[in-house]
């Protein structure tokens, strides 16, 4: 009897409906779990030595400073945006010196206090997101080399703009859509393979050609865009995975799923090594998107008056 | 019984995993080439023979089955 109720009910489906008590959503959607990311940094650099996995953050900073360098004035006071430790800073006291103003942003307390600098900076723990409250000051130029991590990159540009002074200058590096692609399909095939469903394991990453109307649409002028692509090799995906979680740059995508299994990573490092494997290993490549944008200033050039031109291309032709 | 924190021996699993990954290398290559023979369209469990004999060195190599 008991039976025939069960498959009776069964066969009457209820179906699902938005009820109508459900307030409409607040808030922009959250792209990344800010928390969690704050907390793996935090327990990165409680691990042995996290001076080690910094190699790439050192490069790019290197080449951030070098964009510094090209400046004609050198600015009086920087401020570095989700710093992490700070690599951008200690690249730029080296090139343009300390005589200046330097301030770290950075939402991970131990990252924060973790490295000494030659000369005096002024540290700030907050959330990259929440710049402006945590920030009063304005600063001639603002550096990033970490802004992949910032869920509303339009809101957090705007807000870099907010506390730069007038013809104050943006130096930021993000990194692109192609970064770990490797990684990402072997992930994907593997899950696809083992599971018969693909999770997402790397986060979504900005397209460099978005990043010319990102820039523009926080209001910065004289943008440029340029990317730089660094492919580092390794001797398998462990090494990789291993290096990218003592940086601090695991997972923390909102509603991630939060553990992967044993089948699944190897059948990933089998197939990296097939589909991507070299004589040195493997390679993981970063797609670095260089950004540089200026505040509205009195002296900036700006395009001339359709019809002003004195010049006939004919003649130059 | 009262609840007893478990002190696990192993502290870095992952490590573990890699070397025993690491022995079982002529199965690995090929769970490797079987998946890249067609790997535009990959469908649940289509290299399973040579997955699970990898799978079987491996759990032979890091000491557990799971």
């Amino acid at each position: 009897m008991r039976l025939l109720a069960r498959s009776l009910t069964r066969s009457l489906r209820g179906y699902a409906t938005l009820s109508p008590h459900i307030p409409p959503p607040q808030a922009a959607y959250t792209v990344f779990d800010e928390p969690s990311k704050a907390r793996q940094r935090d327990r990165a650099v409680l691990r042995a030595d996290s001076t080690i996995v910094d190699y790439l953050r050192h490069e790019i900073a290197d080449r951030l400073s070098e964009r510094m360098e090209d400046l004609k004035t050198p600015p009086a006071s920087i401020l570095e945006v989700a710093a992490h430790a700070g690599p951008v800073t200690r690249a730029l006291q080296e090139t343009i010196g300390g005589d200046r103003s330097y301030y770290l942003l950075e939402e991970s307390k131990l990252a924060l206090q973790r490295d000494t600098f030659d000369h005096p900076v002024t540290r700030i723990h907050a959330s990259p997101s929440k710049l402006v409250e945590a920030f009063p000051h304005k600063v001639e130029a603002a550096v990033s080399s970490g802004l992949h991590w910032v869920g509303d990159i339009v809101g957090c540009l705007t807000q870099i703009r907010h506390v730069l002074k007038p013809d104050g200058v943006f130096i930021g590096a993000v990194l692109g859509g192609d970064s770990l692609f490797e990684l990402r399909t072997s992930l994907q095939l593997a899950e696809q393979e083992r599971r018969g469903g693909i999770a997402n394991r790397v986060s979504p990453m900005i397209n460099p050609t978005d990043a010319p109307s990102l820039l523009n649409r926080a209001g910065f002028t004289l943008t440029t865009v340029d990317v730089e692509d660094i492919t580092i090799h390794y001797p398998s995906i462990w090494e990789l995975m291993s290096d990218l979680r003592d940086m601090g740059e695991s997972n923390a995508i909102m509603g991630r799923k939060t553990s992967v299994s044993r089948d699944v990573l190897l059948a990933a490092e089998a197939i990296y090594k097939e589909l991507h494997g070299v004589e040195e290993g493997i390679p993981a490549t970063f797609q670095v998107v260089f950004m540089i944008g200026w505040t509205p200033g009195p002296n900036q050039p700006k395009p001339l008056e359709r019809g002003s031109g004195t010049t006939n291309l004919k003649d130059v032709l | 019984m009262s609840a007893v924190a478990t002190r696990f021996k192993d502290k870095a699993p992952l490590q573990t995993l890699a070397k025993a990954s690491k022995s079982c290398a002529t199965q690995s290559l090929a769970y490797g080439k079987c998946i890249g023979k067609s790997y535009q369209d990959v469908s649940k469990d289509m290299c399973q023979a040579e997955f699970q004999a990898f799978k079987d060195c491996v759990q032979k190599s890091f000491g557990r089955r799971w």
